[in-house]
């Protein structure tokens, strides 16, 4: 039952309709728990029994926690039942996730060892949305051992706050703060809020059917065999930047999706993006993208490491550290660390080389405010971004490290000699696909400066209707979906 | 509340309800758009749904069900030329039996026939046997009804079902190919009613029988798909009885060794045990098409060209007559003997300039 999926909106429907029926927070708790574990089980029905495992350690170490004297600072008793209460959860999360990988890497180093003896090879499934609820399961463990929550008593709306289906498979990462609360609220059926839920729905569902999913079929087709483009530098830099697109589109568009649902339900998801291709630094691009991930971080990781209050160097290294975290959190894979690392890289180096930037430009003189150097840094950093997402996408480091190099050499002689290769989409859906993609920066770039939803509010009800019926004409028509495609799931449900 | 508020709430609500039914007008429209015409020509074979509903009531005397080999064999212009029986075929592609009950429930709601003829090659359909793309024709095809709901979640896998309920989501992928017909929705599925279900074939290809002894595996294959078919044909049998109709499971022409003809022994052994309306014909038996030729009359080892099916539908025209003692409708006056002959024209000129049997 995938998001973009006829069951799910059926299903959605009628856990919406159920859930303003019943009449008080308690049974809508169960109810909507009842939902939950019923979306949870049509995805990964051999798994929904970690979920509540991991979901029955959370409630009892927070209690526990709590009972032994949660506040700062911490008691020594509390830090080890919250280590304890961690390396449950997180041992599970390893063990998923991690095992297999480490397993491959202790073998690879016996074999380097000269050592004959080697692990059994592991074949585990990942539990669908492990790295989302173990994540959150220990933000809320450490809110409580510090005191900053109070820890959730009533075990069903524990349970929820975990599974909540809206997002389960794929975060947004929901502090226990912000959710828990929202959940112990009976919330009355708003008109503008249901509206404004299905537009932001619908705006997801264009990012993903419209946008990420064509993309897919052509990143799919370069990267997959990148060395029959091996020649043609263009298609490759093209294929890096769909990657880049559409790896946005589909997680933003999960993303609206998400929340859209949970605000059918009166609940409001922390926002994940704030338009992050129009960060002027890598610095700034990491706090727009996957904000939830990001924050939950530097909470829980960088500001234990020591957080900025450190040497100059140490700091650095508590970068690095985040983002090699980062990047293994993404995915058990040689990949996703080079791609931690190197995006941990630019903000070092970034750091490190900025009285060198500010002596070119002054240099050349570009004051640092003109929209000149504002579109350079923006450039520079997409540019950047886009090398990096070449080690996440790629299927090997060694395809990463064939796609770099000739992904620069924008000859032009292969695409004028023999045309645009195959790229598995025919060019109708290319061309509109590209429009797609306009549409979704255009539109992005005019909210930032402003509120077009309450713009679109403001207008006469035929022309307000006007734009939804040709909204959903334009998905339901040019969307990548249905047996004619082979769209694949949203991204981030694999980690 | 106050009286303002809820008349608010009341405006919001209805106001809610139109924009929705305005969407699935507009939906519905565009689903018309993008589903491709069906016709009965332009190589379009089975599901002749538009041109069967249209018919006026009483107009088939008898009902040809099954897969391609029925719409490409059983020519009813040639049924009606040989013995004035006025029939339709309504087959579909590889179409399972478990969804052809659904097929005959439906038909039945407009036509009383009186013999339903179902050709039995699909009887070889095991439990896995399964084309997205026909399904999409079988069950997309049929008009929206109880019966088509239940062809959508008895006969189709789950991951399947909006495939053939929402045109939009199977179709919707054409909107670069759509042409100036696509938008002509009261035409696009008009043209091929003189054909009556009937698909002609050319293209013959020279086919060799053999006789040759069933191997074990294939009757064992052929018993586990029996055994899986039985319940439907059982099913079909009690809706012909219900609608006091003969059933007659037949077969076509064919050219390799198969089992069809083991099956539909066994199948005859079964039913006609328990049902009085049942029999069988079984004309892939040498000799039981006059006329017959294996070099021009076939397209491949199952399927006839449309002369093969000519010939085929004149003996299985005779076997009806004779068998069901249905009248020759060609001696009475009126509207039908009419339309007969204007269709048997239409048919003629169709043929003629369709080319040689054995062209590609």
């Amino acid at each position: 039952m995938q998001f973009t999926s006829l069951e799910y909106l059926l299903f959605l429907g009628l856990s919406v309709a159920v859930y303003f029926a019943l009449p008080g927070p308690r049974t809508r708790t169960l109810g909507l728990l009842a939902a939950s574990y019923t979306f949870y089980f049509s995805l990964s029905a051999r798994w929904t029994l970690a979920l509540i495992s991991i979901t029955a350690i959370g409630y009892a170490f927070g209690l526990a926690i709590a009972a032994s004297g949660a506040g700062a600072p911490v008691p020594r008793k509390t830090k080890r039942l919250l280590a304890l209460g961690i390396v449950l959860v997180a041992g599970a999360l390893f063990y998923f996730k991690y095992a297999a990988f480490s397993a491959g890497l202790l073998n690879s180093g016996l074999a380097l060892a000269g050592v004959s003896w080697r692990s059994p090879a592991l074949a585990i499934a990942l539990p669908v949305g492990i790295s989302f609820w173990t994540f959150q399961s220990i933000a809320y463990l450490v809110d409580v051992a510090k005191g900053t929550v109070p820890p959730e008593r009533n075990p069903l709306r524990y349970a929820l706050f975990i599974a909540f289906f809206p997002q389960v498979t794929a975060g947004p990462i929901a502090r226990a703060g912000q959710l828990l609360p929202q959940l112990a609220e009976k919330r009355p059926f708003d008109f503008e809020r249901m509206r404004s839920a299905l537009v932001l729905m619908a705006w997801g569902f264009f990012k993903k059917l419209v946008v990420a999913d064509p993309l897919g079929v052509v990143v799919r087709t370069v990267f997959s065999k990148p060395h029959e483009f091996g020649d043609n530098g263009i298609v490759l830099a093209g294929a890096a930047v769909a990657f880049a697109v559409q790896i946005y589109c589909d997680f933003s568009g999960y993303t609206d999706l998400a929340r859209g649902a949970a605000r059918l339900l009166g609940i409001d998801l922390m926002p994940n993006f704030a338009r992050p291709y129009a960060a002027r630094s890598i610095k700034e691009f990491w706090r727009r993208w996957h904000m939830t991930l990001m924050s939950w971080l530097k909470d829980y990781v960088y500001i234990p490491l020591g957080g900025s209050r450190v040497s100059k160097w140490r700091r650095y290294g508590n970068i690095l550290a985040v983002f090699l975290f980062s990047g293994l959190w993404h995915g058990a894979g040689l990949t996703f660390i080079v791609w931690g690392l190197v995006n941990g890289l630019y903000q070092v180096l970034g750091e490190l080389l900025a009285p060198a930037r500010a002596r070119v430009l002054a240099l050349v003189r570009i004051t640092r405010d003109s929209a000149l150097h504002h579109a350079l840094q923006v450039i520079t950093t997409f540019g950047l971004a886009t090398i990096a997402w070449v080690f996440f996408r790629a299927e090997s480091l060694a395809d990463a490290l064939y796609i770099l190099p000739r992904m620069f050499w924008l000859d032009p002689r292969p695409l004028l000699s023999g045309g645009i290769p195959d790229l598995g989409l025919a060019k109708a859906q290319l061309l509109v696909t590209a429009v797609a993609v306009v549409v979704v920066f255009g539109l992005e770039y005019l909210s930032a400066r402003r509120d077009l939803t309450a713009l679109l509010y403001r207008q006469h009800v035929a022309v307000r209707w006007i734009v939804y019926y040709a909204a959903a004409l334009a998905i339901l028509i040019f969307g990548y979906y249905g047996p004619m495609s082979t769209a694949a799931d949203f991204a981030y449900f694999k980690f | 509340m106050p009286r303002s508020a809820d008349t608010r709430r009341t405006r919001r609500l209805l106001a809610s309800l139109a924009f929705c039914m305005l969407l699935i007008a507009i939906l519905t429209l565009a689903s018309a758009v993008v589903k491709p015409g069906r016709n009965g020509i332009d190589g379009q074979g089975g599901s002749a749904w538009t041109t069967y509903r249209e018919l006026p009531s009483g107009s088939v005397d008898v009902l040809f069900l099954g897969n391609s080999h029925v719409f490409v064999g059983v020519d009813p212009a040639e049924v009606w030329r040989t013995r004035g029986i006025p029939s339709f075929v309504l087959g579909g592609p590889t179409q399972q039996l478990k969804l052809t009950r659904f097929y005959l429930a439906e038909a039945l709601k407009t036509q009383r026939p009186k013999v339903v003829a179902l050709e039995l090659s699909s009887i070889a359909y095991g439990e896995t046997h399964f084309n997205r793309e026909f399904q999409q024709i079988n069950v997309g095809y049929m008009p929206l009804s109880a019966e088509k709901l239940k062809a959508a979640f008895l006969s189709t896998p789950p991951s399947e079902r909006a495939g053939v309920l929402v045109d939009l989501w199977t179709y919707h992928g054409r909107w670069s190919s759509l042409t100036k017909r696509d938008f002509d929705l009261l035409g696009k599925n008009r043209g091929g009613e003189f054909l009556n279900g009937f698909l002609p074939k050319r293209g013959a290809v020279e086919v060799t029988p053999t006789a040759s002894p069933m191997p074990e595996d294939v009757r064992a294959r052929a018993d586990a798909a029996l055994t899986y078919n039985l319940p439907y044909l059982r099913e079909i049998a009690g809706i012909c009885e219900d609608a006091d109709a003969e059933l007659l499971l037949f077969l076509t022409p064919t050219g390799p060794p198969n089992a069809y003809s083991y099956q539909l022994e066994k199948v005859e052994a079964v039913l006609g045990s328990e049902f009085d309306n049942v029999r069988t014909l079984d004309l892939s038996e040498p000799g039981s098409v006059p006329g017959l030729s294996f070099t021009t009359d076939f397209i491949d080892g199952g399927h006839l060209t449309y002369t093969g099916a000519a010939k085929m539908s004149a003996a299985l025209a005779t076997a009806l007559g004779d068998e069901y003692a249905l009248p020759d409708r060609r001696s009475e006056s009126g509207d039908r003997t009419a339309w007969w002959t204007s269709v048997l024209a239409k048919h003629d000129a169709y043929l003629r300039s369709f080319g040689s049997a054995t062209g590609d």
